[in-house]
């Protein structure tokens, strides 16, 4: 009896796989279809339009309310990062002329002590 | 009704005096903590399994150095670069199961890019500044840090895209390279590719509303390549509940697929142009910001290594490296996925591979 009931769990479960691969598939193909990609690219595009009509009527009132808004932040903030990216170049190349400077001085003295 | 006129006039250069005076504050702390670096160490724990020294900082990118108790055998060091849409600790996942790890104790001079979380400073920086600039730092302090010429990478996933970039830059200053799922042809029959098309995807549009490509939508995205997936992966938590290595394994894993991080938008446009519009580095030889860059002329010894049952890098899209590089490729296909490659059981033979490979001069 019990191994009866063994076969019939292992027979419900083997179902089960088959069924859920078989959803798992056709959901990947569907994934993949066009009918998915212009539903997605559709509703990715009304997001943005949203935004931008969000964006644009905070622009306008910081406008007319002279308060900064966080774009205006970020960019002062980008300006800055600039900087830094450029100071660290100038600092590497700096290093890298001290490093040849310290060569021909030891090279010199070299000469010098011979 | 001049008495209305100047108290309501007072009262709206009071208000804009408080907004500026806010303003001025929040820009004094953004100014505070942007100044201080590079240098200055910023709270960021590291959520690896292997221990780490700092080594360099700029900005939110930081290299860190993997600690180890094996004596160096290998001078070269090596520099991992990691995806900039994920976190960079899935190299160095678990002490069962960490790439970096592995290879410091196969005597190897380890050396990890940590890009950080980038923030609105960063939405300007364009795809070239990440290949070019900040790999360049990381490959020079890990040079400087063990006395050596050259450096090699290893990158995973589009971590390996940007290597291979890299060295196409300054072949001069790589000594090998190793990419791990890394994408090079990206119009394949996955379903990334049919998604991110030019004809499918504005790029444009999103990054000039957003500013950035947010993480809650790329999760989403990856999460529909496999829509059935969220199902079998509880499932499959609900199967092995009892089985205390599966379910660290599952929350380490799902912890680190769930910690997401925005890409800066300019590289995201970039780099989204010129792989997924144009499919670029199929060509073999394309233009970077202005600079020209020829696979072809790449003659760095390269190990190409792939994953049979991935589903985000499809193995033909990775393969075709050896037909566009004139340096030798060594192949190796692991029977694994796209995460499994990197941090899974039959990943762990594959370390060995990519340490022998670095240590052959």
């Amino acid at each position: 009896m019990e191994a009866l009931f063994q076969e019939y769990l292992k027979a419900g479960r083997d179902v089960q796989t088959f069924w859920e691969n078989r959803i798992a598939q056709s959901m990947d193909e569907f994934a993949k279809s066009q009918t998915f990609v212009n539903t997605m690219t559709r509703s990715l595009e009304q997001m943005l339009d949203a935004r931008k009509i969000w964006e644009t009527n905070l622009n306008r009132w910081a406008e007319v309310c002279q308060f900064v808004t966080k774009r205006e932040l970020d960019e002062v903030n980008r300006r800055l990062y600039d900087q830094n990216a450029y100071l660290d170049k100038i600092t590497t190349q700096l290093a890298g002329i001290a490093d040849q400077l310290r060569t021909q001085t030891e090279t010199l003295a070299g000469r010098t002590n011979a | 009704m001049n008495d209305t006129l100047t108290t309501s006039a007072r009262r709206m250069i009071e208000a804009a005096g408080n907004n500026l005076e806010l303003a001025t504050r929040i820009l004094e702390r953004n100014m505070d903590s942007l100044l201080a670096a590079p240098g200055t160490p910023r709270e960021e724990p590291y959520r690896g399994a292997t221990p780490v020294d700092e080594i360099f900082r700029f900005d939110t990118m930081r290299v860190l150095r993997y600690r180890g108790t094996a004596p160096l055998t290998c001078k070269t060091p090596l520099v991992l670069v990691p995806s900039l849409i994920n976190r960079a600790y899935i190299m160095d996942l678990m002490p069962s199961a960490t790439l970096a790890g592995s290879l410091r104790e196969a005597g190897i001079p380890v050396y990890l890019i940590d890009w950080g979380t980038p923030g609105p400073q960063h939405d300007h920086l364009s795809f070239r500044f990440f290949i070019d600039d900040l790999v360049s730092m990381a490959t020079r302090e890990a040079c400087r840090d063990t006395g050596a010429a050259k450096a090699s990478l290893l990158g995973y996933c589009m971590g390996g895209t940007m290597s291979l970039m890299h060295c196409a830059l300054h072949p001069d200053r790589i000594e090998k390279l190793v990419m791990l799922a890394a994408p090079v042809n990206f119009h394949d029959d996955g379903p990334l590719s049919a998604w991110a098309r030019k004809e499918a995807f504005d790029v444009d549009t999103l990054v000039d509303v957003l500013g950035h490509a947010d993480c809650s939508m790329l999760q989403s995205s990856f999460q529909l390549i496999k829509p059935f997936s969220s199902y079998q992966k509880w499932k499959n938590v609900f199967e092995s509940s009892l089985d205390a290595k599966a379910s660290e394994s599952i929350v380490a894993l799902e912890s680190w697929l769930n910690d997401n991080v925005n890409v800066p938008g300019e590289a995201y446009r970039g780099y989204v142009k010129l792989c997924y519009h144009d499919n670029a580095l199929r060509g073999g030889s394309f233009e970077l910001d202005g600079v020209r860059i020829d696979l072809s002329t790449l003659r760095v010894p390269t190990m190409n290594v792939m994953a049979s049952k991935d589903h985000i890098v499809p193995i033909e899209s990775a393969r075709c490296l050896s037909e566009l590089v004139t340096g030798p490729v060594n192949e190796v296909v692991i029977d694994a996925g796209h995460i499994g490659v990197v941090m899974g059981r039959k990943a762990r033979g594959m370390f060995d591979t990519v340490a022998k490979f670095l240590r052959e001069s």
